[in-house]
């Protein structure tokens, strides 16, 4: 316990005073650093000072690196000096101990033998009472002495003035010369600026450099050739961008080097070469003057201004040489364009730019001009089939040319617009039904003319000749017009011929009645009652023709509605086959597809209300109203359509595009009623024939698609029976027949190829039909196979008559395909076995039912014969159809009589067609189909047939010749007694 | 111990009892407070407002608060104009009682009422007695004369019939066919099938905005026949037949004008003259449960004639004194071949018996045929159903369109000479002739053309607008300043959305310092501030 005591008792005076130094030690420390870093600071100022104000002074060459060399080395032993060699010392051991001793030298053994003391180990010799005492007493002694007094804070002022001194001399410096000390100070960190003498060098009228020669190096994207010019008398023009070279020689002696002073206020700078010339270069940048100074060593020479001009870009100037004004060409036409352009600095590319109506815009490159030319004159092509311009029936044509610089300037050129009338079927349309309305027009005036002034009486006779010529020059405009327009309509496709017939019709009575009354006054018959009643008639028949004409006109603007309606329809499925497409994939590309089929749909309606437009108030409202009504529904379904895309609900949006299928089609319903009603109204008896016609064909269709129907469910049920009861015997069978199929194939392999067209032509009939024969048996269809073994009996005797090679042949297959047909057959079951009895009694029904349906259509045919006065091409069209009708009807009964329900079933489906076909026909009118169809564009050479394509082979006349001996095949002569029937009829 | 019958008997015996007792003790107050809550709904058709809320009023508490109080309570306070407190209480009944389906149905229409009413303005006429409900813009004009002309058909009533409303008249302007169908029920197929324009029920009188049919429609007398419902029903306590109805308000619908019983119009007559005549006329059953459920505009026409000609027989039998002792019987729960016989010594079979006589031995129509002038709805921009045009040969059809073509022109004079050729070969007058000639006539300045064939057409066509205005500008062409004031009232009585009609109306009264014209005037910049919704 007692050791512990004493122990502690020896330590604690002994860390006090390792404390006491501690602290002093620290404080040392400080004050040689601070010292230290402000004689450093010093240093770096005044050396870097120097230095800046030598290269701002001299300039920067060979000085900047030696000036850089003996900063460092200054800063280097400064720092040494003063921050390092101080704190090394203080890290001496008893440094601190000494100083201190240093600075009260009476206790200075004392004081370092008790650090000395301090730092023995713990087992020493010495007494610890003594050391405490020794301790105790020096501790003592130190807290009282002043840390300021041992290490003094004066230390620092000398270096501080030192430091303040050579900050304000640098602050002087740099304002007194700034441009001294910038310039320094841009050399001193690599920055090539003028030495401070030519900072303000000495201006002179005189040049500084004769013999001035410039050589310019225009930008690559120009491609122009450098140029080369002996002085600068007229100043510089060159583009901007151009890199100007200069090279003369100095007047000013003894001039190492100069400067260009750019109109900016920068400096380039000029060499002089070991051949004595002054060489320099700078760049184009700015328009303004520039001036070239030299320097001697000892001052600068500023000479005469010159002017620097940036060479202009012109914009590049265009010219459609052909054509121009306005052009007409059909959709599938090509315009040739002849086109001029040039450019001052070189032609980068020429476009083609169509605009259509407001805003809309499209452009195609006709040329890119890799040689970057400067003028160029070429030819080019524009179709608007190929530019996709779809149902565009005006567009206005100009052709643009870009120049290739990046000069700041106009980069393109357009060519003054032609304007490009595009003929489709439906523009044509449009147009021959906008010169219709004209014609109307200028016939309600002339009536009105002949209403408002009647014949006067015999007494006026000169105001009567007046009047007459003026309505005679009026009625031989309209005339004339209207021939025109007859001309027109007849090479318009979507015209009906029924409306040129109406028109021809119209101008025969005008013009009959107009020469007539004409001959009157050229005869001078002055009975005023005949003129009156010739007035009359006229009159009479200009109200006909008025109210004939709107008729026709607003009939065939309701057909456009209902065109309009369908093309809705059509889009509908289109969106709603995009949107499928949408849901499976989510492509950006079908989203694109789909915002554009809406915005198809979108200017279908648009397209439907301007139809509508032009109807609305000529018609009964009940007429339009249906459209009226819907298109409405229409838009908000599209808008809603979108918002649904938009907001990612794929399948609401389906659900709105399959509701919109019934508006679409109530909308089409009610188009054609209002086209139906309107031709009621106006057309009485035509529509009506049409109506009742199309009740009955639609009658008759309904009924045969019933039939069929339960033709195709027997047909099934007789193949199930079939097949149940073929189901262990077919195997063998196949086996069997496959046999006498490769020993045919072999035979038609083997066949020789004959050298005529025909016959080479029957013999691949016959190795296909072998081929197909061995495809049903595989597949196991019987009766199919049984069809084509009696299909091959045709090639096989066409062959067989050719040699008795073939003939050997021929029969060889011919035993074969019999054998399998026979073979088949007896397999077969019999039809009667497999329908049951309520089957067969249906096959009777269906037998009597298709009678009966036929005999329909033959009293549907008798009676549209006897409406042939009233509706001509309508009943030349219907008779036709029904014809064929009756026709596939009657082989359909057969068929069903013969117990052949395939047959019979395809013969069905050919009736159907052709009752579809009519009934459409019907609907849409006599060429309402075509307003919707494309035109089609015939790219296959036709070969127009010359007088030599009708020579008959020598090889061949003998055969005719031989032909023409015998009698006609029997076959060939009803279809022989049918076709001179037909030409008589 | 096997149960036996004895057992059974001796289980089911008190429980009977039980139940008997129950019954007797809950079932006269259960049924008193349903009765009172069927008579409160009865009353509330019956226009009878201010009993049936006394009655309701006087129902205990736990009666009204349950679900067919609720209900009871809510159908009056839709009568009474609370169409969203109805709502929220016939939702608390549903809540109640989820499974009555006629009360969903209540409530949807409820519902549908609160969201058209919601969109309009509410306004007290200068009266006080009629609270009009208008969408915001033109229809405001309508007030004022519905007011006016309401007031004075309400007076006549009254002196007539007794029981005059002592609340409020709710008069709705319905904005388009589809609001008129959801306040009255009827779908927009039946208001345009049979051109029904006004509705009185739920405590309101609704009629469809004259702006939505082409040329307009005879909307004050329409108005006034809707009242005269409002008064049978509250005289009858609703017990009357709907052909006494519909009669007495065709009837009575122009007292308002001093006019004791409204004449048929003369297209009615020819069709009751014609329908006797074939033997087509419609059986009184077939009116019920209204005529806007008739298959046609015609076949409504010819239903209003028909009650219009019988109740015209009832009344000249048994005068004024009879029809209020006739809907009194009515009220007081007779049949109405009693009431008929209290009141004009009358069964409905003889009355049947010599109407048939009377109708089939006077001739109703005028020498000319007069047309059916259907009302033609307006769609977008097109109007439905076709014009009279239609009926026309197709010569003067032709000869109208060739007019129609010269005169779009400007060819006047040219036009003129088509239409009076179609004239020629057109039997009647027919508006679809006059409109087009008579415009052409006032174009070229020669009013004294157009005055007596207008004046003919007006006749035969009272309720033609195109026709009254015109003929007002002839009159004003003329100097016959009158004349053209009352031409254009009475067009303002059909179509009041006639640009310039209240401009004229307002120079003419204004010239001849009458009443009224700051009011045309006031319509006239209106109108032409609305030209949009027109």
């Amino acid at each position: 316990m007692r050791d512990d005591n004493s122990n502690r008792a020896f330590l604690r005076p002994k860390d006090q005073l390792l404390g006491q130094l501690a602290l002093l030690r620290h404080r040392a420390k400080i004050i040689a650093l601070l010292s230290g870093l402000a004689w450093t600071t010093t240093a770096a100022v005044l050396c870097l000072g120097t230095l800046t104000l030598v290269l701002g002074w001299w300039g920067p060459e060979n000085i900047r690196i030696a000036g850089w060399i003996v900063v460092g080395a200054a800063l280097l032993l400064v720092t040494g000096l003063s921050i390092v060699w101080p704190l090394v010392g203080l890290a001496r051991p008893f440094a601190v101990e000494r100083r201190v001793g240093k600075s009260l030298p009476t206790l200075a053994s004392d004081i370092l033998s008790a650090g000395q003391f301090a730092l023995l180990p713990s087992a020493h010799p010495f007494s610890e009472d003594l050391l405490t005492a020794h301790f105790e007493r020096v501790s003592g002694f130190m807290l009282s002495v002043r840390p300021s007094h041992v290490f003094s804070a004066t230390k620092l002022i000398l270096p501080g003035i030192c430091l303040c001194l050579v900050s304000i001399a640098a602050m002087l410096l740099g304002s007194f010369a700034p441009a001294l000390m910038r310039g320094g100070a841009m050399a001193l960190w690599g920055v090539d600026e003028p030495p401070a003498q030519l900072v303000a060098p000495t201006a002179t009228s005189k040049p500084v450099i004769s013999d001035l020669r410039l050589s310019l190096r225009y930008p690559d994207y120009l491609h122009r050739k450098p140029r080369q010019l002996e002085g600068l008398s007229g100043g510089l023009v060159a583009p901007l961008g151009t890199n100007v070279v200069l090279e003369g020689t100095p007047l000013l002696k003894e001039a190492t080097r100069g400067f260009v002073i750019l109109p900016d206020g920068s400096r380039s700078q000029l060499v002089r070469g070991d051949d004595g010339l002054m060489r320099g270069q700078f760049l184009v940048g700015m328009a303004g003057e520039f001036r070239l100074a030299l320097f001697d060593g000892r001052r600068a020479v500023e000479g005469p201004p010159y002017s620097l001009s940036l060479e202009p870009d012109a914009p590049p100037t265009i010219r459609l040489l052909r054509p121009q004004g306005s052009v007409e060409l059909n959709e599938t036409d090509e315009l040739t364009l002849e086109i001029e352009a040039q450019d001052d600095q070189g032609l980068g590319r020429i476009d083609l730019v169509l605009r259509i109506g407001a805003g809309l815009e499209m452009r195609r490159t006709l040329l890119d001009i890799e040689d970057r030319e400067r003028e160029v004159r070429t030819q080019a092509r524009f179709s608007p089939e190929s530019m996709r311009l779809g149902e565009v029936s005006q567009v206005e044509l100009t052709v643009e040319a870009f120049d290739n610089d990046t000069i700041t300037g106009p980069k393109y050129g357009r060519s003054e617009p032609i304007s490009v009338k595009i003929l489709t079927p439906k523009s044509r349309h449009s147009s021959a039904i906008e010169q219709q309305c004209e014609l109307l027009d200028s016939l309600v005036d002339l009536l009105a003319l002949r209403l408002t002034h009647p014949p006067l009486s015999s007494k006026q006779r000169s105001e009567e000749i007046e009047r007459f010529s003026k309505v005679s020059r009026f009625s031989e405009d309209v005339l004339t017009r209207a021939g025109k327009l007859i001309a027109t309509l007849s090479e318009d496709t979507l015209t009906p011929k029924r409306v040129v017939d109406v028109y021809l019709q119209v101008r025969d009575d005008l013009s009959n009645q107009f020469l007539f009354e004409n001959r009157l006054y050229i005869d001078d018959v002055a009975d005023q009652k005949k003129r009156r009643s010739v007035d009359r008639v006229q009159t009479r028949l200009l109200e006909s023709a008025v109210a004939r004409l709107d008729d026709i006109i607003i009939e065939q603007q309701l057909r456009r509605v209902s065109g309009s309606g369908d093309n809705l329809a059509r889009e509908r499925r289109d969106l709603a086959d995009l949107l499928e497409r949408y849901v499976a994939t989510f492509s950006d590309e079908a989203r694109r597809s789909l915002l554009d089929a809406i915005a198809r749909m979108e200017k279908g309606i648009a397209a439907l209300e301007r139809e509508l437009e032009s109807v609305r108030g000529r018609v009964d409202d009940t007429f339009v109203n249906p459209a009226s009504e819907l298109r409405i529904d229409l838009r908000g379904h599209l808008e809603k359509l979108r918002e649904l895309i938009a907001s990612g609900d794929p399948q609401a949006a389906m659900e709105l595009v399959a509701s919109m299928e019934s508006d679409i089609g109530r909308l089409l319903t009610g188009i054609e009623g209002g086209l139906r009603a309107f031709r009621t109204e106006r057309f009485g008896e035509q529509e009506r024939v049409t109506g009742e016609l199309l009740d009955r064909v639609m009658a008759l269709e309904s009924d045969q698609l019933q039939l069929r129907r339960e033709t195709i469910a027997l047909q099934r049920r007789y193949q199930e029976a079939l097949a149940k009861q073929m189901r262990r015997r077919i195997d063998p069978l196949v086996k069997a027949a496959l046999v006498k199929v490769d020993a045919m194939a072999k035979i038609v392999e083997n066949w020789d190829d004959p050298e005529d067209e025909i016959a080479r032509a029957e013999l691949a009939r016959l190795r296909v039909g072998v081929r197909e024969l061995r495809l049903a048996l595989s597949q196991g269809d019987l009766e199919e196979a049984r069809e084509v073994a009696l299909d091959m009996s045709e090639p096989m005797a066409e062959l067989a008559g050719r040699s008795k090679r073939d003939r050997a042949s021929y029969e060889r297959l011919s035993r074969l395909a019999q054998k399998l047909d026979d073979e088949i057959a007896e397999a077969y079951p019999k039809s009667a076995q497999l329908f049951t009895d309520s089957e067969r009694r249906r096959l009777r029904v269906m037998e009597e039912q298709q009678r009966l349906l036929m005999f329909r259509a033959r009293k549907t045919r008798a009676w549209l014969n006897e409406q042939n006065n009233e509706v001509r091409f309508l009943a030349h069209q219907g008779l036709a159809a029904l014809r064929a009708v009756d026709s596939k009807m009657d082989r359909a009964v057969s068929e069903l009589e013969a117990r052949r329900v395939r047959q019979s079933l395809s013969a069905q489906s050919s009736a159907l067609d052709e009752l579809a076909r009519l009934r459409e026909d019907l609907r849409r009118g006599d060429r309402v189909a075509a307003v919707e169809a494309r035109p089609v564009v015939l790219r296959s050479r036709v070969h127009m047939p010359a007088p030599e394509d009708f020579e008959v082979p020598r090889e061949h006349r003998e055969d005719i010749l031989e032909a023409m001996r015998g009698e006609s095949p029997s076959r060939y002569q009803e279809a022989i007694r049918r076709y001179y029937e037909t030409l008589v009829r | 111990m096997r149960p036996s019958f004895a057992n059974g008997l001796g289980l089911a015996l008190p429980v009977a009892l039980l139940s008997v007792l129950w019954m007797g003790f809950s079932s006269p107050a259960r049924a008193q407070g349903k009765d009172a809550l069927e008579r409160i709904e009865r009353l509330a058709d019956a226009f009878l407002l201010e009993e049936a809320r006394a009655l309701l009023d006087s129902l205990p508490a736990e009666t009204r608060s349950g679900a067919r109080g609720k209900l009871a309570e809510g159908r009056l306070l839709l009568c009474e104009g609370e169409a969203e407190a109805a709502a929220s209480l016939v939702r608390a009944a549903i809540e109640e009682s989820k499974g009555e389906l006629g009360w969903k149905a209540f409530r949807n229409r409820i519902e549908a009422t609160a969201a058209v009413l919601g969109g309009m303005r509410r306004a007290v006429g200068p009266s006080g007695r009629f609270a009009f409900y208008f969408r915001p813009g033109v229809d405001e004009l309508l007030v004022s004369y519905a007011d006016q002309a309401l007031e004075r058909q309400r007076r006549a009533l009254e002196a007539l019939l007794g029981y005059g409303p002592g609340f409020v008249v709710q008069v709705v302007i319905a904005p388009d066919e589809a609001s008129l169908a959801d306040l009255s029920g009827l779908t927009t197929e039946q208001i345009e099938r049979t051109g029904t324009v006004g509705v009185t029920k739920y405590g309101r009188i609704q009629i469809l905005s004259p702006r939505r049919l082409a040329t307009g429609y005879p909307w004050i007398e329409t108005l006034a026949h809707e009242l005269t419902h409002v008064f049978v029903s509250r005289a009858s306590r609703d017990e009357a037949p709907i052909w006494l109805h519909e009669g007495l308000a065709k009837l009575l619908e122009q007292r308002w004008k001093d006019v004791p019983l409204a004449p048929l119009l003369p297209e009615e007559a020819y069709l009751l003259d014609r329908a006797a005549r074939e033997g087509r006329l419609i059986p009184l059953r077939r009116l019920h449960p209204s005529i806007a459920h008739l298959p046609s505009q015609e076949d409504a026409a010819l239903a209003y004639a028909e009650t219009a000609s019988m109740v015209r027989y009832v009344f000249q039998r048994s005068g004024e004194d009879g029809i209020q002792k006739l809907l009194e019987a009515l009220a007081g729960g007779a049949a109405i071949d009693l009431a008929l016989e209290a009141a004009a010594k009358l069964d409905m079979k003889r009355l049947q018996r010599w109407w048939r006589q009377e109708v089939a031995g006077t001739r109703q129509t005028p020498a000319p045929v007069v047309q059916l002038m259907a009302k033609r709805f307006k769609r977008g921009r097109t109007t439905a159903g076709g014009t009279l045009e239609s009926l026309l040969e197709p010569e003067a059809r032709k000869l109208l369109r060739i007019g129609d073509l010269l005169r779009l022109r400007g060819h006047l004079e040219a036009a003129v000479y088509e239409y009076r050729q179609a004239s020629r070969l057109i039997p009647s007058p027919t508006p679809a002739l006059t409109d087009r000639l008579a415009a052409c006539l006032l174009e070229l300045d020669r009013p004294a053309e157009a005055e007596p064939m207008l004046r003919e057409i007006t006749e035969l066509y009272p309720n033609h607008s195109t026709a009254h205005v015109q003929i007002g500008q002839a009159y004003e062409a003329l100097g016959k300043v009158e004349d053209a004031q009352a031409a254009y009232v009475r067009a303002v009585g059909l179509s009041p959305f006639h640009p310039a009609l209240h401009c004229a109306l307002g120079k003419l009264l204004e010239r001849t310092k009458s009443a009224g014209a700051a009011r045309a005037q006031e319509n006239c910049a209106l109108l032409s501030r609305h030209t949009s919704e027109l």
